[in-house]
């Protein structure tokens, strides 16, 4: 389909190309010049606004050339082994700077684009994080539910929590068992053992039992006690 | 097929090309020497096929074909065009293909009954980086431009792409898509003007 002159005299216009000829006729028939300058501009911001994905190392993949070769990063390291490399990757040592994490990185690629084709593969929402989803399954299938001593950040409160059962149990057998309540006095024995203030609380649950809490501090776990017969805490 | 199957078939580059070099290095069989070419024109590769297909993963996958296509076809490249000429062509190529093969097609938002627009409307765009409302409100209009361009004819969408994201003169273009220039002229004319017409009622506040 071809353009009348006015219709070319606008399209040059709007791409900076007009002459003054092309000007006149587009302002005598009454086109707004700088609306189509702005309709200009909006589109091409609209198509600039997407930001590009990386798509060097795929394509040097494909076309089998590895971006970063393993057996090339550790040939240039001659005097390099292989203690060198986990002492390096561990930051004790006198390590050689053998670049075995960037070499594996680099042949890798970016792994970016990978989650949304295994989000896929798994069922999963592409914007999930895959540890949260594991995390969730193996939850669920396990019946395990998260326990504070075990987490990362509180592993120190497990060796804490078996010195102070140790000295629990040594108490109450330097104390005997009776149904005199203990909390202060187990308090003042086991706080200087763990050079840390110990709480223990006594819960009196019946005439043959009771039931006492340690408590550490706020971040440290919780350990009870109970007794049954008043023969022997558990 | 291998790029370094043959050479190249004739023709001198020119002399100010700095493709040139890389294009005859990785003819003489560096491959590694294609990664400059890759890493010099990915983006804007990206961005002529997002224009057109406006999926993210769909846009890496096609560049990513587009530049393995052009490697396997370097030694049909002749050195005296530009090679990000060359490789826009096959850019356009693999893309237009996986639109043709693709059978779902996303639902316009736009009416297309909708007439009139006589070229006198405005769209405006207000440029407000520190401002977070005027940016969510930049982020919809550039989603309502983009809805919009998603409805043109492919044919329309590739000139209006390659003019205005690559601001290529109409002479590359229609070398690209193998139109004659006039041809190139009135698909843009025409795909800037529905815009016109598609844009007229979704002015931001």
């Amino acid at each position: 389909m071809n353009l009348t002159p006015l219709e070319l005299s606008r399209l040059k216009a709007e791409d900076g190309l007009a002459s003054s000829e092309d000007i006149d006729r587009v302002d005598q028939a009454g086109i707004d010049r700088e609306a189509d300058g702005l309709l200009r501009a909006s589109i091409k911001a609209a198509l600039r606004s997407n930001p590009p994905l990386e798509v060097a190392d795929g394509v040097m993949r494909r076309i089998g050339s590895v971006p970063l070769p393993l057996g090339d990063a550790i040939r240039q390291e001659p005097h390099t082994t292989v203690a060198d490399a986990v002492m390096a990757s561990l930051g004790g040592g006198q390590a050689s700077p053998i670049p075995v994490r960037q070499a594996l990185t680099g042949e890798a690629g970016i792994p970016d684009a990978l989650w949304p084709s295994i989000a896929a593969a798994v069922g999963a929402d592409p914007g999930m994080h895959i540890g949260k989803r594991l995390r969730s399954e193996v939850e669920q299938e396990s019946a395990f539910r998260a326990q504070v001593w075990l987490t990362p950040r509180r592993r120190w409160a497990v060796g804490g929590a078996a010195l102070a059962c140790a000295a629990a149990a040594a108490f109450l057998i330097g104390v005997g068992i009776t149904n005199t309540p203990v909390g202060p006095a187990a308090s003042a024995a086991i706080s200087p053992i763990l050079d840390a203030p110990v709480d223990i609380e006594e819960l009196e649950v019946g005439m043959s039992s009771s039931v006492q809490v340690l408590q550490f501090g706020n971040d440290a776990p919780t350990i009870i006690f109970v007794s049954d017969d008043l023969e022997g805490a558990q | 097929m291998n790029a370094t199957d043959k050479h190249p078939g004739g023709g001198q580059p020119p002399p100010d090309d700095p493709d040139a070099a890389m294009v005859a290095a990785v003819l003489d069989g560096d491959p590694e020497a294609y990664r400059v070419l890759v890493e010099r024109y990915e983006r804007r590769i990206y961005h002529v096929v997002y224009g057109m297909v406006r999926s993210p993963e769909d846009a890496h996958d096609l560049a990513q074909d587009a530049f393995i296509k052009a490697f396997q076809n370097l030694h049909r490249f002749r050195l005296e065009s530009k090679f990000y000429t060359w490789l826009c062509r096959i850019a356009m190529n693999v893309t237009i293909d996986h639109l043709r093969k693709q059978k779902h097609r996303r639902h316009s938002e736009f009416d297309d009954s909708r007439s009139g627009g006589t070229g006198g409307q405005v769209v405006r765009l207000h440029s407000a980086p520190d401002d977070p409302a005027a940016n969510v409100a930049q982020s919809r209009m550039f989603k309502t431009i983009m809805d919009a361009v998603d409805t043109l004819p492919d044919d329309q969408k590739q000139v209006l792409v390659l003019r205005e994201l690559e601001e290529m003169p109409y002479k590359e273009i229609a070398e690209i898509l193998g139109i004659p220039e006039g041809t190139v002229m009135s698909r843009l004319y025409y795909a800037r003007r529905r815009l016109q017409e598609l844009l007229a009622d979704h002015r931001p506040s």
